[in-house]
């Protein structure tokens, strides 16, 4: 008899996995547990290595080195047809030349499951779908969204421990989109199958994922629940790759006391800020090279007149252009130096700011604790 | 969207810059039919190329022993039957049929088994294999055909005459497959250049193993591609002239060498009626093939 499996084992295990194609390093000793009934993304941008990632849980790729763990056997080994895991593709992948009912029935064909059954589970699928009724169409009548989900019935009817998904909101417009996000998660939740997502739209992961792993260049920089990637991300790059920050170099790093660091930045110039001095910034009383305090444009206010209260970092600028985004808009701000930043206000404020002219004098302003000194690069 | 992007569209409404799509479009100019130049060519174009046809087929009904494709004499089916009548004819059409079904048979086998290596896999000398594949294409008929007679000759191939039938028509079924593989290989490559890979991928994530990826997903794929190279490849095979002149023996004539003996006498209606029972074969086949290619599309 199988062991039960402790409620806090991975589901999927990965680690110190490599991949190399040739010379190009497509993958750098990664590691990483997924754990059963949560919807994990991995997210990057373009070349960062997700989608050789995913290709090695699917099968069609053999890792160079490293380990692949499902519910504790190796996977390696075994050939994507023999792996309890399914994928819906990118391109959704239905077969043309099969009506949506055989496409979906296809995997169960293959397991030798009778007829009867396969009949049932088809139209349970369609059904979680909302596709029931649809199954004798062929594929080219459907809609991109209709094929997308005879491509996730496919893939759900055959139960797998794992469901790998290959960008999937990227085909669909805005509208679409939003609606299927909201549906994978209801479906997530209603098969309590585990969800492997592959995107580059970060806030598509923000959106689903319980966790998300931020890869770039092939190595992994950060894993941790949205909340933490955004709160506290480990260097400039998850920063600004998990919303926006803008980056200011930093010439000189003080530690005051275990809670306090004395920052001298570029155009910022000196500042107090609590926290503590991360490894490797320190370097004789100088900050090592590579080393930037961020701020989120959210957490910048722009007034006319120059903020009072302590404890504010304050930047003088002039007023440039305001875009119009709906609930908010986006302020732009130039500063002495000649670079810009954006700073995110609310709908009246920046109906009061359109009275007036480009080149009008404000202060931006945000308060000490929203900047965070990260090193470019972690790692 | 980013804040710079935002940005930057926000910069370029208050500049106020002018709309592209703004203007209303020039007349088509790829309005051609309208041109009588381009008309006079149209014109010229179907006269050149179908002109001849309607002449063959239309004193195919001619009543004139001789001279019979310069004067009309009168309607008459009378030389369909005697082509139907002509043993030898006969003889050498259903020769003909029978090596361009089974060259058909083998060049598509073949070809499927070509295209699909030189697409799915990669191995040493690849490209050189590709030239090789596509050589008997280049090369002219009449060397293939030098080529053959050669090889045949030396093999004691060339005197089929006494063999059983179907074999007595190996050595040119066999020229036949040579040169119409090719086109075959390349009709079904292209075809496969189309594919999904993703359909293959997800087939084999699905369970199917290798074999049933093939059978299931990547043969129908193919399919329109297989009945466009077993039209090709029949069509080629039916007509050829040059290499089947070199490759065929007293007793293994075939149709297109035939009609050539018997020009060489005269161009009687007998021959007109003939070609024009090859030409409505080729027709019907083409249509057959079409209409299967629209049903299974549908």
């Amino acid at each position: 008899m199988k062991e039960p499996l402790a409620a806090d084992d991975p589901i999927l295990s990965i680690r110190n996995v490599s991949k190399r194609f040739g010379a190009v390093s497509a993958l750098e000793n990664v590691s990483l547990d997924v754990q059963a009934g949560e919807i994990f993304a991995l997210l990057g941008p373009s070349g960062c290595g997700k989608s050789t990632l995913l290709r090695i849980v699917a099968g069609f790729e053999s890792p160079t080195s490293g380990e692949l763990l499902l519910d504790g056997r190796d996977l390696v080994r075994l050939p994507p047809n023999k792996r309890p895991i399914n994928m819906v593709f990118q391109s959704y992948a239905v077969f043309p030349h099969m009506s949506v009912a055989r496409n979906v029935g296809y995997g169960l064909q293959m397991e030798r499951v009778n007829k009867h059954e396969i009949t049932v589970r088809v139209d349970e699928a369609l059904e979680q779908v909302r596709l029931g009724g649809l199954g004798e169409r062929m594929p080219d009548q459907l809609s991109g969204g209709q094929r997308q989900r005879v491509a996730l019935a496919r893939a759900l009817v055959k139960r797998p421990r794992l469901l790998l998904l290959d960008e999937p909101l990227s085909a669909l417009d805005a509208k679409l989109r939003d609606a299927m996000r909201l549906e994978l998660v209801d479906l997530q939740s209603r098969t309590g199958v585990t969800f492997v997502i592959v995107t580059h739209d970060q806030g598509e992961a923000m959106a689903l994922a319980d966790r998300i792993a931020v890869l770039e260049g092939g190595r992994l920089r950060q894993i941790g629940s949205p909340q933490a990637l955004y709160h506290r991300p480990v260097d400039a790059f998850v920063a600004d790759f998990i919303g926006t920050v803008h980056a200011f170099g930093v010439t000189r790093v003080e530690r005051i006391d275990d809670a306090l660091l004395r920052v001298q930045a570029d155009g910022l110039g000196d500042l107090v800020l609590p926290g503590s001095l991360p490894p490797g910034a320190f370097e004789g009383g100088r900050a090592a090279p590579g080393f930037k305090v961020v701020v989120r444009p959210e957490r910048i206010g722009v007034v006319l007149e120059p903020p009072g209260d302590a404890g504010r970092v304050v930047v003088t600028g002039t007023l440039g252009d305001i875009a119009f985004q709906g609930q908010h808009s986006i302020a732009e701000i130039r500063l002495a130096s000649g670079r810009s930043i954006s700073a995110v206000i609310g709908g009246d404020e920046a109906a009061a700011f359109a009275a007036h002219p480009i080149g009008q004098p404000v202060y931006a302003h945000w308060a000490v604790e929203h900047l965070a000194l990260l090193p470019e690069r972690a790692g | 969207m980013t804040h710079d992007d935002a940005l930057a569209i926000a910069a370029r409404t208050r500049a106020n810059v002018v709309n592209p799509l703004r203007g209303r479009s020039r007349p088509d100019a790829f309005d051609y039919s309208r041109r009588w130049s381009l008309r006079t060519v149209f014109a010229l174009g179907c006269v050149f190329l179908y002109a001849p046809i309607v002449v063959l087929i239309v004193f195919s009904f001619n009543d004139s022993r001789r001279g019979g494709n310069v004067i009309w004499k009168g309607f008459t089916t009378k030389y369909y039957a005697k082509a139907f009548a002509n043993e030898e004819l006969m003889l050498a059409f259903a020769n003909s049929l029978t090596i361009a079904l089974v060259s058909t048979v083998f060049a598509v086998l073949l070809g499927t088994l070509t295209a699909v290596l030189l697409w799915r896999f990669r191995f040493p000398f690849k490209p050189l294999v590709e030239g090789l594949v596509t050589l008997p294409i280049v090369i002219p008929e009449i060397c293939l055909g030098v080529a053959l007679a050669i090889f045949f000759t030396r093999m004691g191939w060339m005197d089929t005459g006494g063999l059983a039938w179907p074999l007595n028509l190996s050595n040119i079924t066999i020229a036949h497959i040579t040169f119409s593989f090719p086109f075959a290989a390349l009709v079904i490559r292209t075809r496969l250049q189309s594919f999904n890979v993703e359909t293959e991928e997800a087939a084999r994530d699905l369970g199917a193993s290798e074999w049933r990826v093939f059978f299931d997903i990547l043969l129908p794929h193919m399919r329109p591609g297989l009945v466009a190279a077993a039209l090709l490849s029949f069509t080629l095979s039916l007509d050829d002239f040059v290499i089947t002149f070199f490759t065929s023996g007293p007793n293994t004539v075939t149709f297109p060498v035939k009609i050539y003996s018997m020009v060489r006498f005269s161009v009687t209606p007998e021959i007109n009626a003939a070609s024009t029972v090859l030409i409505a074969i080729t027709l019907v086949l083409t249509w057959a093939a079409l209409r299967y290619q629209r049903t299974w599309k549908e």
